[in-house]
């Protein structure tokens, strides 16, 4: 696909689209459904089971809900293809009772306590067990998971911990690259100061949602200090724009947030990153020789959107294996990958490269 | 000699792959929980541990579910309140009691004569051990501190356990000594076992205890399951354990039938079965300095000395007793917080799922990337490369022993299905210049390879960066795909991507 021709048609025009993309994506991952949060963060138990019989999902659900009262319950049947098997994965979020009882910060766990806490949370997924045996009497090849609520809250930390390291990475990466004629100590400047932000929520000062902001900010006070910092902090920007994507689709899929997910979505971002320098290396890195700003952004397309296909194409098969060993975890990876390599489409092709292409020319006329 | 052979790069290439190929064979690949099958369990201390405490925990752990005697187990500890335990079952009963022998404080017992003479609870101190070189091997000490009861009570239990030439009785160390039981001993492992010595190796020179003294201090009630035995007998016995070796399992449905609890105990290869069968830890034998003090003029501290092969033998088995002695104590509450169990069979039919998806992955982008190119002599080096950065991952990861989990696999997919990204790029850069008929000037290949090296080290960089945090937090299900991932990377870009841009300049140069 050559997307020249749109470039040079519609110019900044096209910018609409990711616009409206961004707030659709604000809304579903924020507003409705918003992000769900799996078992990882919250504590609960996962069995995911084969049968020869179809699988009654409303059945066990409605019953996991009434029998433990547990309103947080997702029931998913499946078919193997090609083995006339079915399977499902049955998940439960702990209730308030169960998750209160097991999880007692700072509390003294020693003794007759830690026992009954301990039973609770077994007698759970005992129930759930049964339930499952009782509507599905052939379910074999049982895989069962459960995390305490304690556990969850920890791994929760440990996440933000691990996405906050690996943004200010990407970003010392993007920068060093790209640094073009901003001066490596400005550079190293604002990188040692994300490094120190960093550490220090890493040791419990502040909160990450606020490191995340001041990490932001600094780069965007990079870009007032120097213009030529735009094509960098454009490629950032991409980034987070990549990540709310996922997040939207997979709030609109049903695709929770687990440790896993959470790991999918930082390697996207870092893979979204591709598309951009191919497209900046096109659009700044090459002379006119090979054609003006839009030829090169079109030939940089098409290497790029050829990439996404490839990645794409190796994700279905991912996905398919999630199917075939119905292994909920790599179903989950292999969805937010393919939604990873979707909002990256979007946002490189459709955003960054006509802004790239209005910068390089009014940096071109001016210079 | 083919031209490519000649080039350095598709040398490397072809090296790390026999390299590979050759550790794979000597090394094999070891298959996680995932794969194998087997249960991870995620314990939690109910405060943060020193690194020296969790050590230690760690130690203690692995001794319980060693001492289990059921299944082969990997502890580690995760940040300082964690301790990550992988078992290699699936068995619920084996679990169950894999669980309950980590998270229960175990009872030590010392019995000389079948009387019990000094317990955990008497023991107030295990202090530092002495080594001491020999001429050959080491000689250790281990002093333990008793108290006023404890100091009573073990002198008047030892008096006069030696003879006057000197020959001494042995004292008995066990941790939940199973009081009561019932032991069914097959008649081969009776014959065999008759005599042994104060070592549980079976091979241990000097098998001068009999078998009768093991089940005396136990205090079980032993049967040898030949012809005579009649299983009916034991419904009278009211025993509140059966315990059995697996070739009496044609008891069980009797013992399941009556609702008599029983515990299969495996044997180890070249141990002895009735030590682990009635959880006997440790021989010692007495000294007359002991046996012949009087209790009110006693000292309350003990001494343990031994003598190994080497200085490591030597603290191996001082950490081991000063376990024991500490009645195998956590130093802090534990509780288990996760429980994650992958049948057997499930676990292999996943794996090579994962294998053929993988295979199938890798032909259909490499077909997809000749039909966009309509070059279809560049499928067999995309095939190659993929297969090739596969390979070296595997090696890799059987050089540094590493597990292949779910994880490790989708990595391997991620890498590889994104490094083909950098293929893509490199071609493009390639063939641009031959079919671009916008650009009339003509570059040279190798200014171009060279603009394509710039990209893919950019894109390698910010794939492979993003996943350095993820190593780090250690986290296992998370661990392996980030190393695989970063092994791809790495090897991408180091090893199979510039071999890959030399095999397409010769195929692209050719076609000229």
């Amino acid at each position: 696909m050559n997307l020249t021709g749109t470039y040079r048609k519609y110019g900044t025009k096209i910018l609409i689209i990711p616009i409206i993309a961004f707030a659709v994506f604000a809304y579903l991952a924020f507003v409705y459904p918003g992000i769900s949060y799996g078992i990882d963060f919250r504590g609960g138990v996962m069995v995911s089971f084969s049968s020869s019989q179809p699988v009654p999902a409303d059945k066990i659900a409605e019953r996991i809900r009434s029998e433990l009262g547990v309103s947080d319950v997702s029931v998913t049947p499946t078919v193997i293809p090609g083995t006339g098997r079915y399977g499902g994965f049955v998940e439960a979020v702990y209730p308030e009772g169960v998750a209160s009882e097991a999880n007692i910060p700072g509390t003294a766990v020693l003794s007759a306590g830690d026992v009954n806490a301990t039973n609770m949370t077994e007698e759970f997924k005992r129930k759930i067990v049964q339930i499952i045996k009782e509507e599905v009497p052939d379910a074999s090849d049982m895989v069962v998971r459960d995390v305490a609520p304690t556990l969850g809250s920890t791994f929760w930390g440990l996440a933000l911990n691990m996405l906050l390291w690996a943004v200010v990475l990407l970003k010392m990466v993007v920068l060093v690259a790209f640094r073009r004629r901003l001066s490596l100590a400005k550079v190293f400047g604002v990188i040692f100061l994300d490094i120190i932000i960093a550490a220090a929520v890493g040791r419990g000062m502040g909160q990450p949602a606020i490191a995340l902001a001041l990490i932001l900010l600094d780069t965007l006070l990079l870009m007032t200090a120097s213009a030529d910092a735009t094509p960098t902090i454009i490629m950032l920007g991409s980034a987070v724009f990549d990540a709310l994507g996922m997040l939207a689709l997979m709030a609109l899929f049903h695709v929770p947030l687990t440790l896993q997910t959470m790991t999918i979505l930082l390697m996207m971002v870092g893979y979204s990153i591709d598309t951009d320098i191919v497209l900046s290396t096109h659009l700044l890195k090459r002379g006119k020789e090979e054609g003006d700003e839009y030829e090169r952004a079109g030939r940089a397309a098409d290497t790029g959107l050829h990439m996404s296909g490839t990645t794409l194409v190796s994700m279905l098969f991912i996905l398919g294996v999630g199917y075939l060993t119905r292994n909920p975890d790599v179903i989950r990876v292999g969805s937010v990958m393919i939604f990873g390599v979707l909002s990256d489409v979007i946002i490189t092709w459709l955003f960054n490269a006509p802004v790239m292409i209005a910068w390089v020319r009014k940096h071109a006329s001016s210079a | 000699m083919h031209p490519l052979l000649k080039n350095w790069k598709v040398r490397v290439l072809i090296g790390a792959l026999l390299l590979s190929v050759v550790i794979i064979a000597v090394k094999g690949i070891q298959l996680g929980v995932d794969f194998s099958g087997g249960t991870v369990l995620i314990f939690r201390f109910d405060r943060p541990l020193t690194p020296d405490e969790m050590q230690q925990a760690v130690q203690i752990i692995s001794q319980r579910v060693n001492w289990t005697g059921l299944a082969s187990v990997d502890v580690r500890g995760w940040g300082d309140q964690y301790v990550f335990v992988e078992l290699s079952t699936s068995d619920p009963r084996e679990i169950e009691y894999m669980k309950e022998s980590i998270l229960r404080q175990g009872k030590f017992e010392t019995v000389v004569d079948g009387n019990v003479v000094l317990t955990g609870d008497e023991i107030v101190a295990v202090k530092p051990a002495t080594y001491t070189p020999l001429t050959q091997g080491y000689k250790w000490q281990l002093p333990f501190v008793l108290s006023p009861e404890g100091v009573k009570d073990f002198y008047t239990g030892v008096h006069g356990k030696c003879d006057a030439a000197g020959n001494c009785k042995y004292t008995f160390m066990y941790i939940d000594r199973p009081v009561n039981a019932i032991l069914l001993i097959p008649p081969d492992v009776a014959e065999e076992e008759n005599m042994l010595s104060s070592l549980p190796a079976l091979d241990a020179p000097e098998r001068d205890i009999p078998l009768s003294e093991f089940i005396t201090n136990a205090g079980v009630r032993a049967f040898v399951t030949d012809e005579n035995f009649d299983i009916d007998n034991i419904l009278e016995l009211n025993a509140p354990l059966v315990i059995l070796h697996p070739e009496d399992n044609r008891f069980i449905p009797f013992l399941e039938e009556h609702n008599i609890p029983y515990r299969v105990v495996p044997p180890e290869e070249g141990m002895s079965w009735v030590w682990r069968a009635t959880n006997l830890r440790s021989i010692v034998r007495l000294t007359p300095s002991v046996t012949n003090t009087d209790p009110e003029h006693a000292t309350n501290t003990l001494l343990i000395t031994g003598w190994a092969k080497n200085r490591k033998e030597a603290e191996q088995r001082v950490e081991e007793l000063s376990i024991i002695l500490r009645s195998g104590a956590l130093p802090a509450g534990i509780r288990l917080e996760s429980e994650q169990s992958v049948p057997s069979t499930y676990g292999q039919y996943a794996f090579w799922t994962f294998l053929a998806a993988m295979f199938a992955s890798m032909i259909a982008v490499s077909l997809y990337i000749a039909w966009r190119y309509r070059v279809w002599k560049i499928s067999g080096p995309i095939i190659l490369t993929i297969f090739s950065e596969i390979l070296l991952i595997f090696g890799f990861a059987a050089l540094i022993n590493w597990k292949i989990d779910v994880a490790s696999m989708i990595g391997m997919i991620a890498s590889t299905g994104t490094g083909v990204d950098d293929q893509i790029v490199i071609t493009d850069e390639i063939l641009h210049g031959k079919t671009g008929e916008e650009s009339k000037k003509e570059r040279g290949i190798l200014k171009r390879i060279r603009n394509a090296f710039f990209i893919v080290f950019a894109t390698a960089g910010a794939l492979g960066f993003s996943m350095i945090p993820v190593f780090f937090s250690n986290i296992p299900a998370l661990t392996g795909f980030a190393l695989t991932t970063i092994v791809g990377i790495l090897v991408g870009i180091t090893i199979t991507r510039p071999a890959f841009a030399e095999i397409i300049r010769y195929t692209v140069g050719r076609r000229e």
